[in-house]
C-alpha cells in the first residue's frame, strides 16, 4: 500500500480516540496529511476526495493484518 | 405571577437576583463540557464501526443506520459547536475538541456514506493521488 495513504488512514483512524481534549492534536496530523494529499487534485473537494478513500479501506486493513515477514 | 401583582412589585422586577445569571451560566457550561465529552466518546466509536462492519459486504440496513446516526451526531454537534463558540465560553480546549469532533464526523459520513464517485472514479482518483 502506497506509504502516505497509509499515514493517512492510520492518522484518521486514530482520530477516533474519543478524547475530546485530545482531539485537535490527534486531528492536527490527521488535518496534515489531508491537505498535503488535497494539493495533488486541485479541484476537488475534501468531501469527494474522502469517498476515494473507502476504496482503500479493505486493503489497508488487510495489509495491517498481515505484517511483514521480516523486521523492522 | 399576575399582571396586578406585577404593577404591585414595581421596580424589583428590574433587579436580576445577585449572581443568578453567573451561576446558571457556569452550571448550564458546565453541562455542555460533560455532554460534549460523552458526545465525543460515542463518535469515536461509530466512526470506528465501519472498519470492523462495512469492509466486507456490509448490510443495507447498518449502512443505513450507522449514516442516521453520525447525522444525528453530527446534528447535535453542531448544537454544541454554536453553544461553545461563544466568547462566554471560558473553556477553549472543549471548544477546540468540539470543532475537531465535528471535522471528524463529517469526514466520516462523507467517507463511508458519500455517493459522489462511481467506482472508477474512486479508482483513479486514488491512483493519481497514491500510485501503488
Amino acid at each position: 500500500m502506497n506509504p502516505e495513504l497509509e499515514a493517512l488512514i492510520k492518522a484518521f483512524i486514530a482520530a477516533h480516540e474519543g478524547d475530546l481534549r485530545r482531539q485537535p492534536v490527534l486531528m492536527s496530523r490527521y488535518e496534515a496529511l489531508m491537505e498535503a494529499a488535497l494539493k495533488t487534485t486541485p479541484g476537488v473537494s475534501r468531501e469527494v476526495f474522502t469517498q476515494g478513500i473507502r476504496r482503500r479501506a479493505r486493503a489497508f486493513v488487510k495489509a495491517q493484518s498481515h505484517p511483514p515477514i521480516l523486521p523492522p | 405571577m399576575s399582571v396586578t401583582a406585577m404593577a404591585d412589585a414595581g421596580n424589583d422586577l428590574l433587579i436580576v437576583p445577585p449572581n443568578f445569571i453567573e451561576r446558571a451560566r457556569n452550571r448550564i457550561f458546565q453541562e455542555l463540557s460533560a455532554d460534549a465529552e460523552d458526545w465525543a466518546k460515542i463518535a469515536g466509536q461509530v466512526g470506528l464501526y465501519p472498519w470492523t462492519h462495512f469492509l466486507e459486504n456490509p448490510k443495507p440496513e447498518d449502512l443505513r443506520k450507522h449514516k442516521a446516526t453520525l447525522e444525528t451526531l453530527i446534528a447535535f454537534g453542531e448544537l454544541l459547536h454554536s453553544a461553545t463558540s461563544s466568547p462566554a465560553f471560558r473553556d477553549k480546549e472543549i471548544a477546540a475538541g468540539v470543532t475537531a469532533t465535528l471535522r471528524l464526523l463529517k469526514d466520516d459520513l462523507a467517507l463511508w456514506h458519500g455517493n459522489d464517485l462511481t467506482d472508477v472514479q474512486a479508482e483513479a482518483l486514488m491512483q493519481k493521488c497514491f500510485p501503488e
